[in-house]
């Protein structure tokens, strides 16, 4: 079991990275609660020695992700939430923002979760494949179709 | 900067969030002590030890406190007992029966059978074929299977076309009594969801990635289901519940 001083470094650390793949991911507050519980008490029980910062995170964004697809996928049938309430759970976005962000979780769940890992996080196509369990093909796939459907949204390629 | 980037940089968890989680976690981890204690104290005196495997110790190591199902074509679990030794193979399929034939596991721990699994030819055939395998932790033990769930996606890490979950025995008790193993059950769940009409023999020749495929198919795209790739498309599979603190079944070994 980890240390509370790593631990509460890591919360510290990734919290943010957290908060925005519910965003991605979830229809509501509760559930993001959920997942936070379940991410960190996650980390604490593993005994994964992270190599360094990059492969820690990394981890972190997987199981985020992972914990996510389960609980939605267990309220799938009865979740049915409209994007206002979504992006609502942001209340603290600037205005600015939400017409970005309106058009990202407007997406299908498919290529939101690639657009926020390409654009926000910066990583590879490669290495999206390697955290969503995913064939690097498709991630090319719905990287472009994402990115046709955000250029119809927003209007030419100013978003990236 | 670029817009995307901008917008999500706007995005910060929230106070409240991050100070009930550090709450719940103060809480789970005064739990996770006294479970450690009481481990400490079973490791102790091998006289002890010599007293419960000769009063019923074999029934108490043979136990499985978890349950590994592991799915693609082959369908096969590895029943885990509480110190993670893998104490029986069970094959779901005749290509199960191969593979399970064509391995030695049993008492090895779990990572390092899983390790075995992943590395075998049959199961790099399928993976090449653009196959789905989908590992699912079945817990009667909650924090073991929180464990085991989290080492197995580091296991599996870089490993294509994989995808982890975990289930309550509870939701899944009656995969057996369908010949289904538990990973395969959870598919029938989540396809009976959207067509109740699917029985377990429908489904049972399938693979996963057929399955997928036809969760999707019947779902459409609102699901968020999964992805279709490209270049040839295959199913991606999700978790089935969470929960847990159920018992495990005595296996007779």
């Amino acid at each position: 079991m980890r240390g509370e001083q790593e631990v509460n470094a890591a919360i510290e650390r990734y919290s943010d990275t957290v908060r925005r793949l519910c965003m991605i991911y979830l229809k509501n507050y509760a559930d993001t609660e959920d997942i936070f519980q379940t991410v960190f008490l996650k980390y604490v029980l593993s005994s994964v020695s992270f190599e360094n910062q990059e492969h820690e995170k990394a981890w972190l964004i997987r199981v985020t992700i992972n914990a996510c697809k389960d609980l939605r996928r267990s309220f799938f049938a009865r979740n049915t939430v409209s994007l206002d309430e979504i992006i609502e759970q942001a209340a603290e976005i600037p205005p600015d923002y939400t017409e970005v962000l309106e058009a990202v979780l407007s997406l299908p769940q498919k290529y939101r979760d690639v657009v926020y890992l390409y654009y926000y996080e910066e990583y590879t196509a490669e290495q999206i494949g390697r955290i969503l369990g995913k064939n690097v093909n498709t991630v090319y796939t719905n990287l472009a179709r994402a990115r046709q459907t955000l250029r119809e949204k927003l209007g030419g390629d100013e978003y990236e | 900067m670029s817009r995307i980037k901008e917008t999500f940089d706007a995005i910060h968890a929230e106070e409240t969030l991050i100070e009930n989680t550090r709450a719940f976690l103060n809480e789970n981890t005064g739990r996770t002590k006294r479970r450690r204690s009481l481990s400490a104290a079973r490791l102790v005196p091998a006289a002890a030890c010599f007293l419960l495997l000769t009063l019923g110790g074999y029934r108490y190591y043979f136990a499985p406190t978890s349950v590994i199902s592991i799915d693609i074509n082959p369908s096969l679990e590895l029943w885990v007992n509480r110190y993670d030794k893998v104490v029986s193979v069970k094959e779901y399929n005749d290509d199960g029966n191969k593979l399970a034939n064509s391995l030695d596991i049993r008492f090895m721990g779990y990572a390092e059978a899983l390790d075995q699994i992943l590395a075998s030819d049959e199961i790099k055939g399928y993976l090449s074929q653009d196959e789905w395998l989908t590992i699912t932790v079945v817990r009667s033990e909650e924090e073991q299977g929180e464990r085991i769930l989290s080492d197995i996606e580091s296991c599996v890490e870089g490993h294509g076309n994989t995808s982890c979950h975990s289930a309550d025995l509870h939701d899944v008790e009656a995969a057996h009594a369908e010949g289904l193993s538990y990973g395969k059950y959870c598919a029938l769940l989540e396809l009976q969801k959207i067509a109740p009409e699917m029985t377990a023999e429908d489904i049972y020749g399938m693979t996963m990635c057929e399955i997928e495929n036809l969760i999707q198919d019947l779902s459409g795209e609102t699901s968020g289901a999964g992805d279709t790739s490209g270049t040839g498309g295959h199913g991606h599979g999700h978790g089935h519940g969470h929960g847990g603190g159920h018992h495990g079944r005595q296996h007779g070994e």
